[in-house]
């Protein structure tokens, strides 16, 4: 009726997204990572408390379609436990095949792994990943 | 977010983009269609074919009274886009030997402008208007454009995305003043504003059924014979509608349009005066959210639409979070497309503020408690949107 057809994962975590907000300042352990824009169609800002190389807890804050949000909630639960390089393995492509994400969005998706990029970056830079 | 059906809790407020069938005109057009019915060929000479072509002239009485037109001068088409197509190309094209240039504005529907690009590619010479005068085409800047070899003008009278109103009158003034033919795409506007052919010194003017409470499929292009208005048909294969609009007439939708329009005139000040009051509540109940921005001023739009962004939204996602509301989103009107619309674009917005754009259209159904849940709805997806979103695009 609105909108083309979404998947039932989709309509899940966009009307309750996992992770949705961001850690208050002074939490230890806290990395982050953002990409994106407006002019995109998809801001992204991820979030990581770490406890050494594990994820303890992912946050996230999104500005783009519903895939996007989506994509960003289901990539926070995901990585909840996760280790560092475990989750330097996910892929954009694992996001779209989990969320069944229409050709058009997948810029938006690549959007996603790249903040989860850069958040893992800053966890390297901040020495929480010994390689 | 929404299923593919819509269900009986679904609030309607999409109806500028069509309407649901009024009960006594499906009863009128059922009444066209059995074997006891007046479902004769019109153009027959027996007696059920005079039955049906009753019903034909009587619903051409019908629309041309909502027109202050002569039913003589309602030709029945498929609906708004052909009776466009017939205007502007049989129109410009019957007249090439005055000129080749001719005129419309970049925020028309597109079954106005691609006739006109159609007719750029055989060789006219097409001004594209861009509205100046909050969001319109003013006579001033018509003027402006005409030319010695200027033959038509094509302006809508309610555009169908914002609602903005064109001075008709005004247009068809200046126009008639020139020698230049006016059409004008009253799709919107038809049983929701007055209208007057003769005072608004309107050439051709374009109608849709589908758009008052009456069926799809069918509608019709005024041709005015006073002064005589002369078009060139686009098909051929029949004598039918004086030869302009070939193929059997559809007795029932055309009886079905000519009640529509009739229960239109006898309700319009009524609805309309409704219509106004809900949304000014919609108005108000969304300026309260914050950071939203009416696009085209109030003053200068119909009474049923109002198309509003929402900053710091992004435009599909609000539309996904409203679940069991029906309205139309800032993209452009090809279902599932995240293009822009041309029409806001051409209003000064950028591709952001264009796509978090809602267009709300109201109607006969459409009720004060309604108006309250849409507006609770919104303010609680637009707050909730505003939170996810990450400080730098805010």
């Amino acid at each position: 009726m609105n909108a083309p057809a979404y998947a039932q994962l989709v309509r899940q975590h966009f009307s309750r997204p996992v992770g949705a907000g961001c850690f208050e300042p002074g939490v230890p352990g806290v990395v982050q990572g953002c990409a994106g824009s407006r002019e995109q169609g998809l801001a992204v800002q991820f979030q990581c408390r770490l406890d050494g190389e594990k994820i303890l807890e992912a946050r996230f804050l999104a500005w783009g379609c519903p895939h996007s949000i989506a994509g960003a909630s289901w990539l926070a639960e995901r990585l909840a436990g996760m280790g560092l390089v475990e989750a330097a393995r996910i892929t954009g492509n694992e996001v779209s095949a989990a969320l069944d994400v229409p050709a058009d969005k997948l810029g938006s998706i690549l959007i996603l792994e790249d903040a989860l990029g850069a958040c893992l970056e800053n966890a390297r830079q901040r020495h929480y990943l010994n390689e | 977010m929404t299923d593919s059906s819509a269900t009986a809790k679904t609030i309607y407020l999409d109806y500028a983009a069509t309407t649901p069938v009024d009960s006594a005109v499906v009863k009128v057009m059922v009444e066209c269609l059995g074997e006891d019915g007046d479902f004769a060929n019109p153009s027959s000479v027996h007696a059920p074919g005079v039955a049906a072509r009753v019903r034909v002239e009587n619903a051409r009485e019908q629309v041309a009274g909502l027109l202050g037109a002569r039913s003589g001068e309602i030709i029945f088409t498929s609906g708004a886009t052909e009776a466009d197509n017939l205007a502007i190309r049989g129109a410009g094209l019957f007249q090439v030997h005055k000129g080749r240039h001719i005129i419309t504005s970049k925020s028309e529907h597109r079954a106005v402008l691609d006739p006109f690009k159609s007719l750029e590619k055989e060789g006219f010479e097409v001004t594209w208007l861009v509205p100046e005068d909050h969001g319109r085409v003013s006579a001033e800047q018509l003027q402006a454009a005409l030319r010695p070899d200027t033959t038509l003008v094509s302006l809508m009278h309610v555009n169908n995305e914002t609602g903005l109103v064109h001075d008709i009158a005004a247009l068809g003034q200046l126009c008639r003043s020139h020698g230049v033919l006016f059409h004008v795409d009253a799709a919107q506007s038809a049983g929701k504003l007055p209208i007057d052919v003769r005072a608004m010194q309107i050439d051709m003017m374009s109608f849709s059924a589908h758009k008052i409470y009456g069926p799809k499929g069918i509608g019709a292009l005024f041709v005015s014979r006073e002064p005589r208005c002369n078009l060139y048909p686009v098909s051929y294969g029949g004598g039918q509608e004086q030869g302009l609009r070939p193929g059997t007439l559809a007795t029932h939708q055309i009886a079905g349009m000519g009640l529509a329009f009739e229960l239109a005139a006898g309700r319009m000040q009524a609805d309309q005066q409704r219509l106004h009051e809900l949304r000014e509540v919609l108005w108000s109940g969304l300026q309260a959210i914050g950071g939203v921005t009416a696009n085209g001023e109030l003053e200068y739009s119909a009474p049923n639409i109002l198309n509003v962004s929402f900053q710091g939204v992004e435009g599909e996602s609000l539309l996904f979070g409203l679940d069991g509301i029906a309205v139309s989103s800032g993209s452009a009107c090809a279902s599932g497309s995240r293009e822009p619309s041309y029409v806001l674009r051409s209003l000064g917005l950028d591709d952001q503020a264009a796509q978090s754009s809602l267009r709300f259209s109201l109607g006969r159904s459409t009720s004060r408690d309604d108006i309250d849940v849409v507006v609770s709805m919104l303010s609680a997806q637009v707050r909730r949107l505003r939170a996810l979103a990450p400080d730098w695009v805010k």
